[in-house]
């Protein structure tokens, strides 16, 4: 099985803080690493190409220093890792971001699946992947929970919509979306991390793969973030402290009763 | 600029989604501001006229319906041609649909078809007084930050965030409906086997309450007083990435960045401190309300009502005087 696994650098946003003064986010100081859906996205090949054979390639668009995080992808134990870099790929929103992936996968060709997380968890838009495979004509799969392998030729793959779970089965190509709860993403070993050290982490430029300067990074994008703003969270909040449980929790069902919750 | 608007509907098991008038409900808001023509598109195996022609009474100036068994299928490769069809016949100017699992794959496989722009998971819309275009907000990641995003190519494709927008009764004199077929062939191979219902429980992202829990709950057992709560609420169980790590409840009931991002009526958040990754899953609730044992803790700076305290003290509490409450 020929796979490609499509992965994004992200700050670690779990450790970050929001400053009570201006009540943005904080990132000083908060490192950088893949995105935590994409080890899920990750760990499905990993755990494909270990019962099934085949090879993984990881791919991802981003500056220079988003190598590592195709390094960490290369200690789990992926085969080839790629990256599109240049000053011509920022400010690409989901379009144009999906975009030159699609145009670098097709010259990956051949793969039988794309594999990526749901959403990445700075822009959490979750557009990338349906947009990927839109580009490419092939078949769309999102929120995928568990997928298994047949046989060549099959895949049994089990999503999670809103009221639960449907089973599909379908050959590649196709392009697959996973979530969190698919499985536990290993950890790189300690020879794994220092294999990765010496591997070669293949660069692309726009000009290397001829993507026209119009059709990628700002001036290919058809959106544009044109206000951002702060607002003030208006919650009159009401914080009941050290007073009597019993008191305090009859405080909080009338609350629920005062505004229509009951 | 005179906007045609389609909304393209979630039609499951012959009925409407709510989710569907929500979106007429953000429409009309636009309506005195250059949104002249608001159609909806609904796309199913079956199309029952009395049920496909309610969203003329929710401000639907048209209804385009249209019958192919592909659409009960999980196809959207397929699913997504039969609708950019459907577009390029009616050729709207916006188009938008619900930030549900279908709206969110449907619609950047339709947008890259039709080399325009998609904004996700929409909390606000309005019209642009200088040019006429459509202004999309949607919160950022990181605290109270709202951004506002222009699409400079035509249709204006959005995604709306579910439970935001209420809808709107409104009808109109010269409002029609069409029922079409369009024929496709089923994709070789494909074979949707089986659907798993689970117990509505599961379904946070349209619920009017959601009750979480988060590490202040300690261990599995004390969890369990959460889902006592949401029953006694009709709500729905929620928990923080804690939670679910911990396996006191399963991954769809994650709220936050790595799971889901909800916006009910109440969010009552128990025993969560409020990490970054959690806020932004739910800080457009309409009230929050918070227990948590440290009074600094960052949920309280989001909560409409909070109490500081042990919420394994105060939570039987509370459940006890909403049993109460019923027997009466």
């Amino acid at each position: 099985m020929e796979m490609i696994v499509l992965i994004k650098q992200v700050p670690e946003i779990g450790e970050a803080k929001i400053d009570p003064e201006t009540g943005t986010l904080n990132r000083k100081g908060i490192p950088l690493t893949i995105n935590p859906i994409d080890l899920n996205a990750l760990e499905l090949a990993l755990q494909i190409k270990e019962n099934h054979s085949g090879t993984i390639r990881v791919v991802t668009m981003g500056p220079e220093f988003a190598e590592k995080a195709l390094r960490e992808a290369l200690a789990l134990g992926c085969d080839e890792a790629f990256l599109l870099t240049g000053n011509e790929f920022a400010a690409s929103d989901t379009y144009a971001t999906s975009y030159a992936l699609a145009q670098f996968i097709t010259f990956l060709k051949p793969w039988d699946i794309i594999i990526t997380g749901e959403k990445a968890i700075d822009g959490d838009t979750g557009q990338v992947g349906p947009e990927v495979a839109s580009f490419l004509d092939i078949p769309i799969l999102t929120y995928a929970i568990h997928c298994q392998m047949i046989n060549h030729s099959y895949f049994l793959i089990k999503r999670t919509i809103e009221t639960g779970i449907q089973k599909i089965t379908l050959p590649p190509p196709f392009l697959i979306t996973v979530t969190k709860g698919m499985n536990t993403p290993r950890f790189p070993t300690l020879r794994g991390k220092v294999a990765a050290r010496q591997r070669e982490i293949r660069k692309f430029n726009a000009q290397s793969l001829h993507l026209l300067p119009d059709s990628i990074g700002f001036s290919g994008s058809p959106t544009r973030v044109v206000k951002i703003e702060n607002y003030k969270i208006d919650r009159k909040g009401v914080i009941l402290k050290d007073l009597d449980p019993t008191l305090m929790a009859n405080k909080f069902v009338e609350f629920l009763i005062e505004r229509g919750a009951l | 600029m005179n906007h045609h608007l389609l909304v393209i509907g979630e039609i499951h098991r012959g009925k409407i989604d709510p989710t569907t008038y929500e979106i007429l409900g953000a429409a009309q808001q636009l309506r005195s501001k250059g949104i002249e023509k608001v159609g909806v598109f609904l796309g199913s195996g079956e199309i029952k006229f009395e049920e496909i022609q309610k969203p003329l009474h929710f401000g639907a100036n048209y209804i385009y319906g249209l019958e192919n068994p592909i659409f009960d299928e999980l196809a959207f490769h397929v699913s997504a041609q039969l609708i950019i069809n459907t577009i390029q016949k009616l050729k709207p100017t916006i188009i938008m649909a619900a930030a549900t699992t279908q709206g969110t794959t449907l619609m950047p496989y339709i947008a890259a078809k039709l080399h325009t722009g998609l904004t996700a998971d929409c909390t606000g819309f309005d019209i642009d007084p200088a040019d006429g275009t459509l202004l999309q907000i949607r919160p950022a990641i990181g605290g109270n930050i709202m951004a506002t995003i222009k699409t400079k190519t035509y249709p204006q494709m959005a995604t709306v965030r579910p439970n935001t927008f209420q809808p709107v009764h409104g009808e109109y004199s010269d409002s029609m409906i069409v029922i079409e077929e369009d024929h496709v062939s089923y994709p070789s191979g494909f074979l949707y086997n089986d659907f798993i219902e689970e117990d509505h429980n599961l379904d946070i992202a349209q619920a009017k309450i959601v009750c979480s829990g988060g590490r202040g709950l300690k261990n599995s057992q004390n969890f369990s007083l959460i889902e006592e709560l949401s029953q006694c609420l009709n709500g729905c169980v929620g928990g923080s990435r804690v939670a679910v790590e911990q396996g006191w409840i399963s991954f769809p009931h994650q709220v936050g960045l790595s799971g889901k991002t909800i916006s009910p009526d109440f969010y009552i958040a128990l025993g969560i401190s409020g990490a970054i990754q959690h806020l932004a899953g739910m800080q457009t609730s309409r009230y929050i309300i918070a227990i948590n044992r440290d009074p600094e803790a960052q949920i309280f700076q989001l909560a409409d009502f909070g109490i500081v305290g042990d919420v394994l003290e105060i939570l039987p509490q509370i459940i006890k005087v909403l049993k109460q409450r019923k027997k009466k």
